[in-house]
């Protein structure tokens, strides 16, 4: 017996093996749970991730505070196939911007209520170049109140192409475990608080209403500021960008467009094709800087658009307050739960 | 590997005995039990400092807590006698095979302490000189000189063992 095979019949197996047993659901879990995250992100990368999901997200206020784990990206440039929640119904034999949203709600409200570990979303965003044409860039996240997934910078592209040009990420960024709270006025909502949200217009409308008065702090306190400058509209408009793409229930985004429906001075444009190629139906307001379009249905946000001034980022620590485009459009390509990291529905 | 969960439940799995086992030697069960917990805490939050092969890493991690240990429950006690007590002789062993083991944890009993981790980390987990150094907080060149050291002794008692038994045929 050598000396290395007598040390080898000492080491405890039977003890590890036991342990390992014992306490891996209490470590992992615990790992997961914790309040310390992977320090892979240093401060610039975490504010662009936020960034990036503001963008893939169409965060509907002006920023997004990041705190942990998150997702990102997308397809070729305009002609993409895109899924949606599920929901399978008619087209809105349209009469106006409000029965279109009330019976988008009335289809919403009827989709099963489905959960999964993880929402879901990929969204290509589509800026103005100079010269003409638009820079596509996809992103995608796994968003999970425990912590998800962002990928960003994928598929980037210019349309038309641009042979020899530089691209401003030249390969997609996986960014490690994140969890994203994103400012509604002057309310912070994680991905677990938007799935608390109220699932009837009185209350959600109530809920806004406070959000669209709050006050919060540091970023969220400067963006909530400048949201109360604008409308109560405007401001709905900006969250249901949001909202309509995220982990809340069927019950409250069908109450998001029932609110939508209650605002005055809303325009409709019908046979719009987004940048993903998609008819559907703009919704937006007399004069306003944010236009969204919904699928025929009226239940599905395919994409939004910003014309208003260009708006330069902001950050502070791990908050960003992301900047807008002028000219800046954002289509959901796909979106809804899945059980894993790395699925797609 | 694509996602930092999947990343870290594998590097979990893959090496948690390991890390345990190695805590074992300087922390009973309990102490020993939550100082791999407060490693894999910490391999979580530098996930994408940890190195390939991760586990030179993660001994070092647990290492280092160990001598933070104010309590391990072990003060004084021989790393040869806690290898003792964590991998008992079966009961029925026959007494030829009983001897030898005696014999061997008596040689390690003489041996100091980063002389057994030497060999631990040699054996148990296969480190190269390099990877083993590091997580003795030495050099490779002191680490190779523990090795050979360890085991020139450990040898030593298990042949004079074997040459006793046959004498004694």
């Amino acid at each position: 017996m050598t000396p290395d095979d007598f040390m080898l019949g000492l080491r405890p197996d039977a003890v590890t093996e036991e342990s390992h047993r014992l306490r891996r659901e209490r470590d992992l879990s615990a790992a997961f749970a914790s309040s310390g995250r992977p320090r892979s992100l240093p401060p610039a990368r975490l504010l662009k991730i936020a960034l990036g999901l503001a963008a893939a997200a169409a965060v509907g206020v002006p920023y997004v505070i990041g705190s942990a784990p998150a997702a990102a990206p997308p397809a070729a440039a305009r002609n993409v196939v895109p899924t949606g929640h599920g929901t399978v119904a008619a087209p809105v034999e349209t009469v106006d911007a409000r029965s279109f949203l009330l019976a988008g709600a009335e289809t919403v409200a009827r989709t099963p209520e489905r959960k999964a570990r993880y929402w879901f979303s990929s969204t290509r965003t589509f800026d103005p170049v100079k010269g003409g044409g638009v820079l596509a860039v996809t992103a995608e996240a796994w968003r999970a109140p425990t912590g998800g997934r962002l990928v960003t910078g994928k598929d980037a592209a210019y349309v038309p192409a641009r042979p020899g040009a530089p691209l401003p990420e030249e390969k997609s960024v996986d960014h490690g475990p994140m969890v994203l709270k994103t400012a509604i006025g002057g309310t912070l909502v994680s991905d677990g608080d938007v799935a608390d949200l109220p699932g009837e217009e009185k209350a959600l409308d109530a809920w806004l209403r406070e959000a669209y008065r709050g006050a919060g702090k540091g970023l969220p306190a400067e963006a909530a500021k400048e949201e109360r400058a604008r409308s109560y509209p405007a401001f709905v408009l900006g969250a249901a960008r949001y909202l309509l793409d995220s982990p809340a229930t069927p019950a409250t985004r069908a109450a998001v467009l029932r609110v939508l429906a209650a605002q005055p001075g809303l325009a409709m444009k019908e046979g719009v094709t987004d940048p993903a190629g998609r008819t559907g139906v703009e919704i937006g307001l007399t004069g306003g800087d944010t236009r969204l379009v919904i699928d025929r249905t009226g239940a599905r946000l395919l994409s939004f658009a910003y014309t208003g001034p260009d708006r330069a980022e902001r950050r502070v620590g791990a908050s960003v307050r992301s900047a807008e485009v002028s000219g800046r459009e954002v289509a959901v390509l796909s979106s809804g739960w899945v059980d894993s990291l790395g699925a797609r529905p | 590997m694509d996602h930092p969960q999947q990343r870290f439940t594998e590097l979990y799995d893959r090496h948690y005995r390991n890390v345990l086992g190695y805590a074992l030697l300087r922390a009973d069960r309990q102490a020993a039990e939550d100082v791999v917990s407060e490693t894999f805490l910490i391999t979580w939050r530098r996930l994408r400092e940890v190195p390939d092969p991760a586990l030179p890493w993660l001994l070092g991690v647990a290492r280092n807590l160990l001598r933070k240990q104010q309590d391990s429950g072990l003060r004084g006690r021989a790393l040869a006698a806690r290898l003792a007590d964590l991998a008992p002789a079966p009961e029925d062993d026959v007494a030829e095979r009983v001897a030898r083991r005696e014999a061997a944890l008596a040689a390690l009993a003489e041996l100091g302490e980063n002389d057994v981790e030497a060999l631990v980390l040699a054996s148990w987990y296969g480190l190269a000189p390099a990877e083993a150094a590091r997580v003795a907080g030495c050099t490779a060149r002191t680490f190779n000189v523990r090795l050979h050291r360890a085991r020139r002794r450990l040898a030593e008692a298990l042949d004079h063992d074997a040459l006793t038994l046959e004498e004694r045929r």
